[in-house]
């Protein structure tokens, strides 16, 4: 008898065997007394086990066995709160870091700029006129006062170029005539 | 689900809806019932108390955190015990890969003895005290390879089919059906070394 048709014989005996090879199982039976006496063995193999199973009881009081039990649903569940925290997520770790990073590179930008001069930043674009004639007047300063005499207030606005607009010669306005 | 729930009187489906709603007396109460036959599936599985009493605690504490997940398709006693081979089944093969070894291969080192077996057509245990018997039968598994022993306690005590063992277990439906057989004669044989040394 091969191994195929030995499982078959067991198949047989679980009720695990198709229903159209139940017949050739049965037929064997009758013929082959080697078949028969493995059946008979494992028949009795399966009953004596399933019906033998060993009494166990758990060698610890109802009351300790629960308190062991309950420490640990309250551990299990302490673990999952924990780690549904952001403050436990491995991005929320490297904001830390990743912060203190940025600190850095931003102080580093700012002390490595150039001084500021004169009020001005040297980075301030420079005012550009729609006019090309117009004068541009790049660096200003006012001051005003109360002139009493003439009973008025004047603004003095002063310029780099100021010497451009004073003079006659120079007079965008006067040279186009 | 009434307030004044009599736990002791309740059944197992009033007392898994109250651990469901987070009533951790009912649930005690569900342990106290169902702790035993916990511990000795798997005591069965482990043959190791210590283990086996670590394992069951950890499938109470697994079964309340997956409690919502109970429908009621099977009993809850059933659930249990899936709970704990599928626990006490981790650990097998924890500590088989510590061992460096495979299920596979204790299999295929036991399977070449028991081909040669000879049929035991006697029932060797007959006339043998049912308390006696037990104990013989236990030993006996003891000497089983954790695949032979784990198949023979999903059929013989679970009573599982072939194909759901196989689901459990992680292998095909051919390999149970040969674990199966040989454990079987395994089992016969032993059980029959056991008559012969009482008779002589």
């Amino acid at each position: 008898m091969n191994e195929e048709t030995q499982f078959k014989l067991m198949a047989f005996l679980d009720g695990e065997l198709p229903k159209d090879e139940e017949a050739v199982i049965a037929d064997l039976l009758k013929s082959d007394q080697e078949a028969a006496a493995l059946l008979e063995e494992l028949t009795w193999a399966k009953q004596t086990i399933a019906d033998n199973e060993a009494d166990m009881v758990v060698p610890e009081t109802r009351e300790f066995y629960w308190s062991k039990i309950s420490r640990g649903i309250e551990a299990a569940e302490r673990e999952a709160e924990r780690d549904s925290r952001p403050s436990d997520k491995w991005w929320y770790k490297l904001l830390i870091p990743a912060g203190a990073f940025s600190a850095v590179i931003i102080g580093f930008a700012v002390l490595t700029q150039p001084p500021v001069e004169d009020g001005v930043l040297p980075t301030t674009p420079k005012p550009v006129s729609e006019n090309p004639d117009e004068p541009v007047y790049t660096e200003a300063s006012t001051y005003e006062f109360y002139a009493e005499e003439e009973n008025m207030s004047v603004i003095w606005v002063t310029t780099d170029n100021a010497a451009e607009f004073e003079s006659p010669t120079r007079d965008p306005l006067l040279e186009n005539q | 689900m009434p307030k004044d729930l009599d736990y002791k009187e309740a059944d197992d489906k009033q007392l898994v809806a109250a651990a469901q709603d987070g009533n951790t007396e009912a649930f005690e109460e569900l342990i106290f019932r169902h702790r035993d036959k916990i511990y000795a599936r798997a005591f069965s599985m482990m043959r190791n108390e210590d283990e086996a009493l670590d394992l069951s605690q950890e499938a109470w504490i697994k079964s309340w955190q997956r409690l919502k997940q109970f429908q009621g398709d099977s009993s809850f006693a059933t659930w249990m015990t899936r709970i704990v081979i599928n626990l006490c089944l981790d650990q097998i093969r924890r500590q088989k890969r510590k061992r460096a070894e495979s299920i596979e291969k204790l299999d295929e080192e036991l399977g070449g003895v028991e081909r040669q077996m000879p049929v035991v057509s006697v029932n060797p245990t007959a006339g043998m005290e049912r308390g006696e018997l037990r104990k013989r039968i236990d030993e006996a598994m003891t000497k089983l390879s954790d695949a032979h022993r784990t198949v023979l306690i999903l059929h013989e005590f679970e009573e599982l089919e072939y194909k759901q063992i196989a689901k459990v277990m992680g292998c095909s439906i051919g390999t149970v059906m040969s674990r199966l057989f040989y454990a079987r004669r395994r089992m016969a044989s032993l059980l029959a070394a056991v008559k012969k040394e009482k008779t002589e």
